[in-house]
Formats: structure tokens, sequence, C-alpha cells
């Protein structure tokens, strides 16, 4: 019993330096509250090996996610260039705003026996 | 029995320690009832699935960065062709009730892009290897499929990244940094889902099925999107400039086309029964060339 009490003491006194390092908490974005994660330098080895060895893997699109996040702005470039990102929103409104005529689509399906006309197909209408 | 005795205080330690070293990171003194209120209500809010309208916001991101990055051909016939095919599947589809939209990128790479909430794109290159229409109603109605089956949105909420921040981010306009931070992590992950990393196996298998049905339901030859995969089948272990994209992000096409062959085998359904239109598509290319 003495043996594992003293087993006990002697790593929990070694582990005391570990316990005091300063909090430099690396939280999950949970709410938009969330305290920014601190840089690297400020990161203690103890604390960076702790994740690797108890944390849940990430999977791997989410760690380059994490990457980016940090050297980007929303709708930017990152710095290093490495993610030409484009946004086309004028593109989108105009896909949004596309439009076919319900005549133009029954034509179509007309001249080829399909949908509403299955099995009335007519002849060379439409393209 | 006695030596053990040692080694399992230095066991238990070791156990401990880490316990001890994780539960000092949390601040239990500072913390504000406020705040631990607000983070509960906002783990209840992201418990719950995107709903259609934060799904078509997502959406319009992950098109606007498509569109933005290969660029729209807006080729007045394809354009038209594209969506008056669609729009005729899409009532046929196993989610008939949202807006499907659909373009063209301007790339000579073949592939086809299902953003969230009904966006669909098909490749300039894709629609060059179109050889019937059949072929082409296939294909979109993979795409519809993927879209019905909201395969991109079950891979967010897999990753956890769609928290209650995230529902808020992608419905507002005026977005706080953290925000962005979070409706950018949204987008990168639908993005790297569709265009880095692809989906997954079964669920490309499932959009093929659902192409195969959808376009089946409207009086195409089901057999469509298996003799428009079954082009690929040669080059898939040595795929060119133009495909490395499509075969790196989607299943092998041969073993596409086992599990398409069990869906027809199962449907009881012949190649050939129903009509594909080689001829009116070969008309319609010769009419409309691409670039």
């Amino acid at each position: 019993m003495k043996k594992i009490f003293f087993g006990f003491l002697i790593l929990a006194i070694l582990a005391i330096p570990f316990l005091i390092q300063p909090r430099n908490s690396e939280q999950p974005i949970l709410i938009a509250r969330a305290e920014p994660p601190a840089g690297d330098e400020e990161e203690s080895k103890f604390w960076s090996t702790f994740r690797k060895i108890f944390s849940k893997p990430e999977p791997s699109w989410s760690k380059s996610n994490s990457q980016t996040t940090q050297t980007t702005g929303v709708r930017g470039v990152d710095d290093e260039g490495k993610l030409k990102e484009k946004y086309d929103f004028e593109a989108v409104k105009w896909m949004e705003n596309y439009r076919v005529s319900e005549e133009g689509v029954m034509k179509f399906l007309k001249a080829r026996g399909l949908g509403p006309y299955q099995g009335k197909a007519g002849k060379g209408e439409g393209q | 029995m006695k030596n053990y005795k040692g080694l399992s205080g230095v066991l238990l330690a070791a156990i401990l320690i880490p316990i001890f070293a994780w539960a000092q990171k949390f601040d239990l003194k500072n913390l504000k009832p406020g705040e631990v209120l607000d983070a509960g209500k906002d783990l209840v809010k992201a418990a719950k699935p995107m709903s259609e309208e934060e799904e078509i916001a997502l959406g319009r991101q992950v098109a606007a960065r498509l569109a933005g990055t290969f660029g729209v051909w807006k080729d007045a016939s394809w354009t038209e062709r594209i969506n008056v095919m669609g729009r005729s599947l899409a009532p046929y589809s196993e989610r008939p009730d949202i807006k499907y939209r659909f373009a063209i990128l301007d790339t000579d790479d073949v592939n086809a892009y299902s953003a969230p909430g009904g966006y669909v794109f098909l490749s300039r290159g894709l629609l060059k290897q179109v050889k019937s229409e059949g072929e082409l109603a296939g294909v979109l109605g993979h795409e519809i499929g993927h879209i019905a089956k909201k395969h991109v949105l079950k891979e967010i909420q897999k990753s956890g990244l769609w928290q209650a921040g995230a529902k808020v981010a992608i419905s507002s306009s005026d977005l706080s940094p953290e925000q962005e931070k979070l409706l950018k992590g949204l987008t990168d992950a639908s993005w790297d889902v569709l265009v880095v990393k692809g989906l997954s196996q079964q669920d490309e298998f499932e959009a093929d099925k659902l192409g195969a049905a959808n376009e089946a339901k409207l009086g195409y030859d089901p057999y469509g999107i298996y003799n428009f995969i079954k082009r690929f089948v040669p080059v898939e272990t040595k795929p060119g400039d133009n495909l490395k994209a499509l075969l790196s992000t989607h299943p092998k096409p041969s073993a596409r086309l086992a599990e398409l062959d069990k869906l027809y085998q199962n449907q009881g359904w012949t190649k050939g029964a129903l009509p594909d239109f080689p001829e009116r598509q070969e008309k319609f290319a010769a009419q409309n060339p691409i670039k």
C-alpha cells in the first residue's frame, strides 16, 4: 500500500509543473461569443501532446478547414495564394432568375412521348 | 504480487493526472450563468436539422464559389436544354417540392456538382461526352438525387460544423467575425465534400440508382446513366487530365456499373425498353457545337 502511495506521490510531484502551465484553451467554436484560440507560440508542448493523444481524430477536410479559417477572410483568398477562392453571386442570381416556359417544357416532352405524354409520342416536334 | 503494487500506483497516477489536467481546462469559478444558459440553448438549436431556407442559403454560397471558380458558360441553347430536361425530371424525383436550378460550368473537366438547396452544375466538358438524351437525363437525375437525399448536408452535420452559430450566420447579412468564420467553415466543408474529397461511395451509388429511376419515371431508358458511366471504364486506371477530378471523387466506373446492374435486375429493367434518343442529341450537339 505504501508503495502505491509513494509511486503516486512521486508522479504527482513531477506533474505539478505541467499542471500549473498557463491555460490557453483551444476550444471548438461553439457559440458566436467564443474566445479566439490562443497563438501557437503560447501552446505548451504538454497540451499539444495531450490533445494529440486524447482528442478524437478530426476528418481530414475538417483539419484543412481550421487552417484556412485561420489565414483567410470570408469570401477571400488566403495569404499564401494557395486557395484562390472566388465567389460569383451574380452568376447565381442569373441561374435563379432563369425561366423556362411551361409551354417549352410541354412541347419538349410531347415530342418525345415523355412525362405526361408517355406512350403518345409526337413526331418531329421540338428539338 | 507485492512487486506489482508500485507499478499499479504509477499506472493509477498516469491515468488520474491527465484527468486532473483536463479538468483544469474548465474555469468553473468564472462561469457566468447567462453564458451557460445561452450555450445550452445553442446546443439544443444545433441538434435540429437544417431548414430548407438555411439549406438554400448555404447552397447559394457553394454555388457562388463553383460559379466563381470555374466560371459559368451561358450558352443560350445548352442552358435552355439542361433547364428543360432538369425541370422535367424534378417532379419525378424523390424531392419534387424544391426549386432546382441548372447551369453549365465553363471547364473542360468532365464533372457535375450539386450544391444544397437545388443548385445543379454540369461542366462543358461533360456535355461534350454525352451521346444521347438518356445519358444527359441520367446525369441530371444523379445530381438531383444527391440534393433529394441531402448527401452534402449529411456530411456537414456528421462533421459537427452545423452549430447554432452557423445557423444564424447563413441566414444573416450582417455577420460578426465569429459568424463569418462559421459560415466560411460550412462553405469550405461543402466545397471539400463536393470538389476535393467527394461523397461516400454509398451516396454515389445511391445517386446513380436515383438517376436511373428518375429518368425511367420520366420515360427515358434507365440505362442512360449506365451508358454514360461505361464510357469511362477503359480509362478508370489511367484517366486523362479532364477526368482526374471526376474519378478521384467518385467510385470506379466499373463498381458503379456493378451497383446499377443490381438495380436493373431487381426492377426487371431491360436495355432499350424505353427510348434514349441518341439521334436527337447528336442533331442538337451538331447544331450547337461546344467550344
